[in-house]
C-alpha cells in the first residue's frame, strides 16, 4: 500500500511538467499553430526562473520571470508564424535550436553553475497543474474567448468574415500556452535539486506535444495521456531502483515511453479530430 | 541573361544577408554575455581562422563538410517530396552503428575495397530502415512524420548506447565502445583527419542532383512535393513517393554516418555516445539554406551551404578552444539564420500574391 502510494506519487510529480506542457500545446494548436515549440518554451523557462532566484534569492521573482520569459517565447513563435509566415515547424525547430545554444552557452559563462537557493514545493505545483487543467476546460468550452479561438483553429477565413482578428486571437492564446508552458519549465526548475543543467527539459516538449495528439487535442485528454507518460517514467524509476536494473538494463527501460508513444501515434492517429487549419500559414 | 543573373544574385544574396545578420546578432550576444565589445571580434576572427586559417583549418572544414553534405542531401530529398525529415540525426546513428559493426566483423585479410563498400551498404539499409518508419506511419496512419522522427531519435539515441555499453561492447577495453573496425576510409591528406568519404558525399550528392532534376523519379518525386492532391491527379502514387523519398533520406544519413565513423580517426569505432554529434540536426539547416529564397529542395544549394556550416562547425570548435567562446554560440546564429530564411521566402511569396 505504502509502495503503491509511493509510486502514485512519484507519477504525478513526473507528471506535472508534462501537464502543463500539454496543456500549453492544447492551447496553441486548438487555435492553429502547430505546438513544436514547446521544447523550448520549457527550457527558457527553467533557465529564467532558476536563474532569476539564483541572483534574487527569491522564488517568486524565479516564477514571475519564468513566466514572462514562456510568455515570450510563446509571442515569438506567433510572430515567426502569423507576421513573418514561417512554416511552424521551422520555427518550432530554429526556436528550439536557439534556446538551447542560447542556455547553453549562458550556462558556460557561469563557472559554478546557475543555482538556486530558494525551491517551490513539489505539491504546489501539481496543486496548480490541476487547477490550470480546470481553468483551460473552461476558458476553452465554456467562453466566448474558448470559441473564439477554437474557431480560429478550425476556420480561420469563416472566424475572419464572422469579424475576430485572428492574428490577435492567435497572438494572446500563444503568450498564455507560453505561460503555461513555462510552468513546466518552472516545475522542473525550481522543485527539483534547483539546479539548471544543459538542456534540462531532455525532450519533455516533443513527449507533452505527443500527449496533444494522443489526447485528441483535448485538455482533459492530453492531461490523461500526461499522467500516463507520467506512469511509464515512474514505473521505469521503481524498477530500476527494485534492482530489476540488473535483468533489464537502464537504456532499455528509458526506452520504454517513447516506444509507448509511438504505438499510441500509429494506433490512434487519424484525421478526424485535428483542428482542420493547424499548421497552415495562409 | 540579364534576368538569369539577377535571380543568381538573388539566391546568393539573399541568404549571405540573412547569414550576415545572424553574426551580427550573434556578436551582440557575445558582446552582452561577456560584457566586452572586443569579444565578438575575437571570437569571429578565432572562427574565421579556425576554418580557413590554415591547412589545418581547410581540413577541419572538410572533414565537417563531408557528413553535412549526405545530412543535408538526405533532408532536401524528403523536403522534395514535401517532408520533414527531423530524423537525420538518429538514422545516422543506427547507420554508424550498423556500418562500425560490419567493418570490424569482415577480417583484416578481406579486401579492404569491397569490405569497405559493404559496410557503407550496411549503413545506408540501417537508416532506410529507420526512414521508412516516419514516412510509413504517415501515409498509413496519418501520424505526422516529424513527432514520429522525434520519438524515434530518442530510440535511436537509447538503444545505440544500451548495444554500444552492453552487448557490443568491446571485450577488451574498459570504455563503452564497439570492436574497433578492421577497415578505414583512406585520409587524403597524411596528418589531417580529412578523408576519403568527402568523394563518396560528393559523388552521391552530385547523382542526386542530376536525378532529382531529370529523371522520372525525381519529377514524380517534386510533383508530390508541390502538392499532393495535384501529383495524383496526373496520376502518381504520392503515398509511394513520400515512403521511397524517406527511405532514401534515411540511407543518405545512414551513410554519413558510416564514413563518420569510418573515416574520422576519433572513431574507427562506435561510442556508446556517438548520437547528438549534430551533423544530423544540422542537415536540417543546410536543407534549408540550400532552399535558400525559393523554399524549394536544391540538391545543388546543398554544396555550398554544407561548407557554410562545416566552417562555422570547424571554426566554432577552434573559437572555443582560443578565444574562450562556448561553441554554442553557433547554433543561435544557426537559429537566427533558419528564422531568417524561411521568413525571407515566404515574405516574398506574400508580397507576390
Amino acid at each position: 500500500m505504502e509502495a503503491l502510494l509511493a509510486f502514485l506519487l512519484s507519477a504525478l510529480r513526473l507528471a506535472t511538467p508534462l501537464i502543463f506542457a500539454a496543456l500549453g500545446g492544447v492551447l496553441s494548436e486548438r487555435v492553429g499553430v502547430i505546438a513544436l515549440h514547446l521544447e523550448s518554451v520549457m527550457l527558457g523557462a527553467a533557465f529564467a526562473s532558476v536563474g532569476v532566484t539564483a541572483l534574487t534569492g527569491s522564488a517568486v521573482w524565479g516564477v514571475l520571470v519564468g513566466l514572462m520569459v514562456g510568455g515570450l517565447l510563446g509571442l515569438l513563435h506567433a510572430y515567426l508564424t502569423q507576421a513573418l509566415r514561417v512554416p511552424h515547424i521551422l520555427s518550432g525547430v530554429a526556436l528550439n535550436l536557439g534556446v538551447l545554444g542560447f542556455t547553453t552557452f549562458a550556462l558556460r559563462q557561469a563557472p559554478t553553475g546557475i543555482n538556486a537557493t530558494s525551491l517551490i514545493p513539489a505539491w504546489l505545483m501539481i496543486a496548480i497543474a490541476f487547477l490550470a487543467l480546470l481553468g483551460v476546460s473552461f476558458l476553452l468550452y465554456r467562453t466566448a474567448f474558448g470559441l473564439r479561438l477554437r474557431a480560429c483553429g478550425e476556420n480561420p477565413k469563416a472566424a475572419q468574415s464572422a469579424g475576430l482578428s485572428v492574428e490577435r486571437l492567435r497572438y494572446s492564446t500563444l503568450a498564455l500556452s507560453g505561460a503555461l508552458t513555462g510552468l513546466a519549465g518552472i516545475t522542473l526548475g525550481l522543485t527539483g535539486l534547483g539546479a539548471f543543467t544543459e538542456n534540462m527539459t531532455a525532450g519533455r516538449g516533443y513527449i507533452a506535444l505527443a500527449a496533444v495528439i494522443f489526447g485528441r487535442w483535448h485538455p482533459w485528454g492530453a492531461v490523461g495521456a500526461a499522467l500516463l507518460f507520467g506512469a511509464g517514467d515512474a514505473l521505469q524509476l521503481s524498477l530500476q531502483t527494485a534492482g530489476l536494473a540488473q535483468v533489464i538494463p537502464p537504456d532499455v527501460l528509458s526506452l520504454l515511453p517513447y516506444i509507448l508513444t509511438l504505438i499510441v501515434l500509429a494506433a490512434v492517429s487519424g484525421k478526424s479530430s485535428v483542428p482542420a487549419a493547424l499548421g497552415e500559414t495562409e | 541573361m540579364k534576368e538569369r543573373l539577377g535571380t543568381l544574385l538573388e539566391q546568393v544574396g539573399r541568404p549571405a544577408v540573412a547569414l550576415l545578420i545572424a553574426l551580427l546578432l550573434g556578436g551582440v550576444l557575445i558582446a552582452v554575455v561577456q560584457r566586452s565589445l572586443n569579444a565578438p571580434f575575437a571570437a569571429y576572427s578565432a572562427l574565421f581562422a579556425g576554418a580557413f586559417g590554415d591547412t589545418t583549418a581547410w581540413a577541419n572544414t572538410l572533414r565537417q563538410t563531408t557528413p553535412l553534405l549526405l545530412t543535408g542531401l538526405s533532408v532536401a530529398v524528403a523536403l522534395a517530396a514535401g517532408l520533414f525529415n527531423i530524423g537525420a540525426e538518429g538514422q545516422m546513428a543506427v547507420g554508424a552503428l550498423a556500418s562500425a559493426l560490419t567493418a570490424s566483423l569482415l577480417p583484416a585479410g578481406f579486401s579492404s575495397p569491397v569490405a569497405i563498400v559493404l559496410s557503407l551498404l550496411v549503413g545506408a539499409i540501417a537508416g532506410g530502415v529507420w526512414g521508412f518508419l516516419p514516412a510509413f506511419l504517415k501515409v498509413k496512419r496519418g501520424a505526422h512524420e516529424v513527432i514520429t522522427a522525434i520519438l524515434l531519435n530518442y530510440i535511436a539515441q537509447n538503444g545505440t548506447r544500451y548495444l554500444a555499453s552492453s552487448p557490443l561492447k568491446d571485450p577488451l577495453g574498459e570504455s563503452p565502445v564497439t570492436r574497433e573496425v578492421s577497415h578505414v576510409l583512406p585520409r587524403l591528406l597524411p596528418t589531417q583527419d580529412v578523408h576519403f568519404g568527402l568523394f563518396v558525399a560528393l559523388a552521391i550528392t552530385v547523382f542526386m542532383g542530376f536525378a532529382l532534376r531529370y529523371s522520372v523519379w525525381g519529377y514524380r518525386t517534386r510533383m508530390t512535393g508541390s502538392g499532393t492532391k495535384a501529383a495524383e491527379a496526373a496520376g502518381i502514387p504520392t503515398a509511394q513517393m513520400q515512403v521511397l523519398a524517406f527511405v532514401l533520406a534515411g540511407a543518405f544519413a545512414g551513410i554519413a554516418g558510416a564514413v563518420t565513423v569510418l573515416g574520422e580517426s576519433p572513431f574507427r569505432r562506435f561510442p556508446a555516445d556517438f548520437y547528438g554529434i549534430g551533423y544530423g540536426f544540422d542537415g536540417l539547416a543546410v536543407a534549408l539554406l540550400a532552399a535558400g529564397s525559393s523554399g524549394l529542395a536544391s540538391v545543388w544549394g546543398v554544396f555550398p551551404s554544407a561548407l557554410l556550416f562545416g566552417a562555422l562547425g570547424a571554426g566554432a570548435e577552434a573559437m572555443d578552444f582560443t578565444a574562450n567562446v562556448p561553441k554554442q554560440i553557433v547554433q543561435v546564429v544557426q537559429a537566427i539564420l533558419i528564422a531568417l530564411i524561411a521568413a525571407r521566402f515566404t515574405l516574398r511569396y506574400r508580397r507576390r500574391t
